[in-house]
């Protein structure tokens, strides 16, 4: 059957259409992100690496090959089956420090921009080859079904509508922190397409060409020759040279490294690509053998390589449609990711060097329209190679020519993996010669052959005299000559203090925390350094987006934060600009202070991260000790008093657990802060302390969230043992950690305490307190019957002025007894107040208790004596001493109170003569809930209260009893 | 098992997946079988075999790994 280039184009259109929708609606969101995630979708776009050649040239290999065609696929599935050993640390590599490409990790590891430009001229020659190749595969599948020669400009309709696609759905950000999920989604569509288009081929072969597995089974048996010309060249070619190239193109080549890295969006669709991008191509080999035997059955008159359409010419129309449309999806599909990729390198390696940033310009657009331009001309330059190759050149020569060149990458990335001390030098020097040998060995016939060099070059004669097969020669010169150099030099020059840096970096079991302090001591002017080159807006971005990244906030101050600050802006500015260039703008616009000692807390932090990431590596002694280690950690963490650890410049270490409780501070906040910058009160409350002399405070009280809170804070120094004990440098350099005791709880337990003592003690004082009152109630009463028959104006004045002192006396009593008894707060609310009045307040209570006692009470105070304190809590000690004094009293006793005046401190003694206290109850009574008197009379409280709200005003109590004598309780109490 | 010893044992078990491959395909026992012709889908099966060891290692210890972004 002849088929119509028109339906042809349409069927192209068609389907380019379809293409286009997907990706429009995967961009708008209309798709959602979790289905575009789905690391099925990964494992399907990782399918662009079978291209046309695949698709197509599998065919043309297997005939000339064998089975030699399925190496270009096993050596892939070698490299995804150590995926966790090889692809993981280059993803880790890539996605820390937002490398978007196998340039930006060559750069970033040795630290030359030569080396960028080296690495990305030889991708883009090696990869021109490539993307010539998938045109070719278009439009001559054009031919074989048209049966016509193939208008040139069907070639350049479809390098135009590839350069609208990767500019629409490859270039739409800037960053590469925006992944494509358009892009995603279609290549993943495209393979979908391939693998459905080449699966039902393979079916049409088995079961109409050969009338099913049987007759297949029989052909087979009729010729056994097919099964042996697949067996015979793998067993005697380049098995391992190929298996081995495939395995370095599988995450070398430009499109590989993009779609397995750059759009990777989780390191657990990597896992599952470990075997299931590898099924994808065992499945899309499957047919290959038996669409090679339908056509060698067949025998149409085309190349092999065209086979897979070659056998359904018959079929019902839409089969080599959809054949068609299947190569198509290869060759658009490897040229859209292909050209993403070297744009990028370009733009970050030849473009940027040769025109940095300026101030001046909108970075984020003139990066997207340099990447846009970039993207059309690489495919245009494509096209330019596809006019001028010779067309007999088989598909997998090509292909092959293209895996030889990106395999001269393998002893650099070596390099960055697994071998600290290689340096630029080596890898230029390596490159350089692996380059030139690809060229003399492979390149160079290829040119010869489509004439465009004329003269062969001396070296090419090595591979006809040397070699029997030109990709084991090729490749084993070429990586022999680049391996050497790159040892040799490596060896023999020293690597530059950068590049030990990055070659730590990029080993996962070494670790260095970051050094150096950030000259800038503010996001904001961080934003003025980076404006000076990358602009206001670009500068402001960058910071605002490093900020988020880390969880700090606008105004950090922490050197240790701004100096993590700096290195995540390095990282993002990484993405957008290249390492190079990015490293070059942070140096040059956010200077270190390199002699700045790195932060304790900061080296503290990386090296928990560091041990914690390598804990499952540690055995023997070495796991005992970090046991021994997180044991004492987490005591300090868990310690249920609040614990500061803090440097010599007072900068916070270690804050822990109850302290964040505490202090309501995350740890985060405040490590790595001076103790002046923590939030108030704490930095007064910590960086006062600190400051000073003693190293205990006890009950300090604080007010912080709105209400008061009493802690007790301990402080102890920390020698820094490096600098020797005790000397003064030592003492200079030491820093301290403070405990602090929360006894907020503790005093508002005291104070209901308290509480609880005053009613006991107004229980006690009832029956005084009704009888008092009931006197002038009665009064009152005779008073007001009386004042009915009176009618004596002058009488009745009397009478009214009798009541109202009654109800004077009454609202004293009443008066005195609600001061003692109201609810106190926690802690002491100082005031200044007259002494004689709460101590004749205090004694008309008691008095009124023990009036049947008839206990005479005498006090003696200075008039006008004025004491600073609460007096409400004086009061109770006055109450409970009192009432102590004449629950112990004898009737007829006397109970003197004397108060005097010492200056700076008021001595006031309550005596009594009662029977005193036993020498073996001296020491107890002011214990709590010990008490001599009846079940029922004494709570236990009264005295460690009054000790207690004695030594909260700094005073101190004694007693002086002698039994049968009486009783004399001595208090002194500071004046202020 | 913690995700960091899944991890690790992860690591090992792709390593000796990776070394039968190798036995499979690039030692003398890939010239052996390739000699014998037997089926035509030999290569095909010992593919699929190694595959769905792949896939069982990362159902038992790469599904439940760290996402470590």
């Amino acid at each position: 059957m002849i088929f119509d280039l028109q339906v042809l184009y349409g069927a192209a259109l068609f389907y380019l259409f379809v293409l286009f929708s997907l990706a429009y609606i995967t961009d708008s969101g209309l798709v959602s992100v979790k289905w575009v995630q789905h690391p099925v979708i990964y494992v399907l776009s990782l399918g662009v690496y079978a291209t046309s050649w695949s698709y197509y040239g599998s065919v043309g290999l297997a005939q000339r090959d064998g089975y030699l065609f399925l190496t270009i696929y096993l050596g892939v599935t070698l490299a995804f089956l150590l995926a966790p050993v090889i692809l993981k640390p280059i993803l880790r590599l890539t996605r820390d420090y937002q490398l978007t490409s196998l340039a930006d990790l060559f750069v970033f590891r040795y630290r030359s921009q030569a080396a960028g430009v080296l690495v990305t001229l030889f991708m883009l020659v090696g990869a021109l080859p490539y993307i010539a190749l998938q045109i070719r595969a278009v439009t001559e599948t054009v031919q074989v079904l048209t049966q016509e020669a193939t208008p040139q400009m069907l070639a350049l309709v479809f390098c135009a509508t590839l350069i609208l696609f990767a500019i629409l759905f490859g270039a739409r950000h800037a960053s590469p922190r925006e992944k494509h999920h358009g892009l995603v989604a279609a290549i993943a569509f495209e393979t979908a397409v391939k693998l459905l288009a080449i699966l039902l081929v393979g079916l049409y072969a088995v079961n109409e060409v050969f009338g099913g597995a049987a007759g297949l089974a029989q052909w087979l048996a009729a010729h056994p020759e097919a099964v042996e010309r697949l067996y015979a060249p793998a067993r005697e070619g380049p098995w391992l040279t190929l298996i081995f190239l495939a395995f370095a193109a599988s995450f070398l080549l430009p499109r590989q490294f993009h779609m397995l890295f750059t759009e990777n969006f989780s390191a657990r669709a990597l896992n599952s690509a470990a075997w299931g991008f590898p099924l994808l191509l065992l499945l899309l080999n499957l047919a290959i053998p038996p669409i090679l035997w339908a056509g060698t059955h067949l025998r149409p008159e085309m190349n092999p390589d065209y086979y897979l359409l070659g056998i359904v010419l018959d079929a019902p129309t839409w089969l080599p449609v959809l054949a068609f449309i299947g190569g198509v999806s290869s060759a658009s599909a490897m040229v859209i990711v292909s050209t993403l990729a070297l744009s990028s390198m370009c733009l970050n390696h030849l473009v940027l060097p040769a025109s940095p940033p300026t101030p001046k310009m909108d970075l984020y657009r003139w990066l997207l329209a340099v990447r846009r331009v970039l993207i059309a001309l690489i495919i245009l330059a494509g096209f330019g190679f596809y006019q001028l190759l010779e067309h007999n050149q088989g598909l997998a020569d090509l292909g092959l020519i293209s895996f030889v060149a990106v395999a001269q990458f393998v002893p650099g990335l070596l390099g960055v993996l697994f071998w600290a001390r290689a340096n630029r030098i080596g890898f230029i020097a390596g490159l350089a010669g692996g380059v030139a040998m690809w060229f003399l060995t492979l390149l160079a016939p290829l040119l010869h052959a489509s004439g465009i060099l004329q003269e062969p070059l001396s070296l090419v004669f090595l591979r006809v005299e040397g070699a029997h097969d030109p990709w084991a020669f090729a490749t084993f010169w070429s990586l022999t000559v680049n391996s050497l150099l790159f040892v040799g030099f490596s060896l023999w020059f020293r690597q530059s203090a950068e590049e030990r840096e990055t070659a730590r970096a990029c080993r996962s079991d070494t670790f260095l925390p970051l050094a150096g302090v950030v000259a800038a001591h503010s996001p904001g002017q961080f934003v003025e350094g980076l404006s000076a080159t990358v602009g206001r807006e670009a500068g402001e971005r960058e910071v605002a987006q490093a900020l988020q990244d880390l969880d700090l906030a606008a105004d950090e101050s922490r050197p240790a934060e701004l100096r993590r600050l700096r290195e995540r802006i390095e990282r993002n500015l990484s993405g957008l600009l290249g390492p190079q260039m990015a490293h070059m703008v942070i140096n040059q616009q956010l200077a270190l202070d390199s002699r700045a000692k790195t932060a304790l807390a900061d080296s503290m932090r990386f090296v928990e991260e560091r041990l914690q990431q390598s804990r499952s590596a540690m055995k023997g002694v070495t796991a005992e000790l970090d046991a021994l280690r997180r044991y004492h950690r987490q005591i300090l963490l868990d310690l249920p008093l609040g614990v500061c650890a803090v440097e010599a410049d007072r900068r916070v270490v270690i804050w822990n657990l109850a302290l964040e409780v505490m202090s309501g501070v995350p740890n985060r906040q405040a490590v790595g802060r001076n103790l002046q910058d923590l939030p108030h009160p704490w930095s007064e409350l910590l960086a006062g302390f600190a400051r000073a002399g003693d190293e205990h405070v006890h009950h300090l009280e604080v007010q912080a969230e709105g209400r008061k809170r009493w802690f007790n804070l301990h402080k102890a120094r920390v020698w820094d043992t490096s600098l020797g004990p005790g000397g003064g440098a030592a003492r200079e350099r030491s820093g301290l950690v403070m405990l602090l005791e929360d006894l907020t709880d503790l005093e508002t337990l005291e104070a209901e305490l308290a509480h609880t003592d005053r009613l006991a003690s107004i229980g006690r004082l009832a029956a005084g307190v009704a009888h008092e009152i009931g006197n002038p109630v009665t009064g009152i009463a005779s008073l007001a019957q009386n004042l009915r028959e009176e009618h004596d104006p002058a009488e009745i004045e009397r009478s009214i002025d009798a009541i109202l002192q009654q109800t004077r006396r009454i609202s004293g009593i009443v008066q005195s007894l609600s001061n003692f008894s109201r609810s106190g707060a926690a802690g002491l609310e100082p005031a200044r107040f007259p002494l004689d009045a709460a101590l004749s307040e205090a004694l008309s209570l008691v008095q009124l208790t023990h009036k049947a006692k008839r206990v005479t009470c005498d006090c003696s105070c200075p008039a006008g004596l004025v004491l600073n304190g609460d007096r409400q809590r004086l009061s109770q000690v006055l109450v409970n001493l009192l009432s102590n004094a004449c629950d112990a009293s004898r009737p007829g006793d006397r109970v003197d109170v004397i108060v005097i005046d010492g200056g700076e401190e008021i001595t006031l003694e309550i005596m009594d003569q009662g029977q005193g206290i036993p020498q073996e109850h001296r020491e107890l009574v002011f214990e709590p809930f010990f008490t001599t008197k009846p079940a029922g009379e004494g709570t236990g409280l009264g005295l460690p209260l009054v000790y207690k709200i004695v030594q909260e005003h700094g005073g101190r109590i004694e007693l002086d009893s002698a039994p049968g004598v009486g009783t004399r309780v001595i208090i002194h109490l500071p004046k202020h | 098992m913690s995700s960091r010893q899944d991890s690790e044992s992860y690591r090992e078990l792709s390593l000796v997946l990776g070394l039968l491959f190798a036995l499979l395909f690039l030692s003398p026992l890939a010239d052996w079988w390739m000699s014998r012709l037997w089926v035509w889908y030999l290569p095909y099966l010992l593919w699929g075999g190694v595959l769905v060891l792949g896939a069982l290692i990362h159902w038992r210890c790469g599904s439940s790994e760290r996402d470590d972004r």
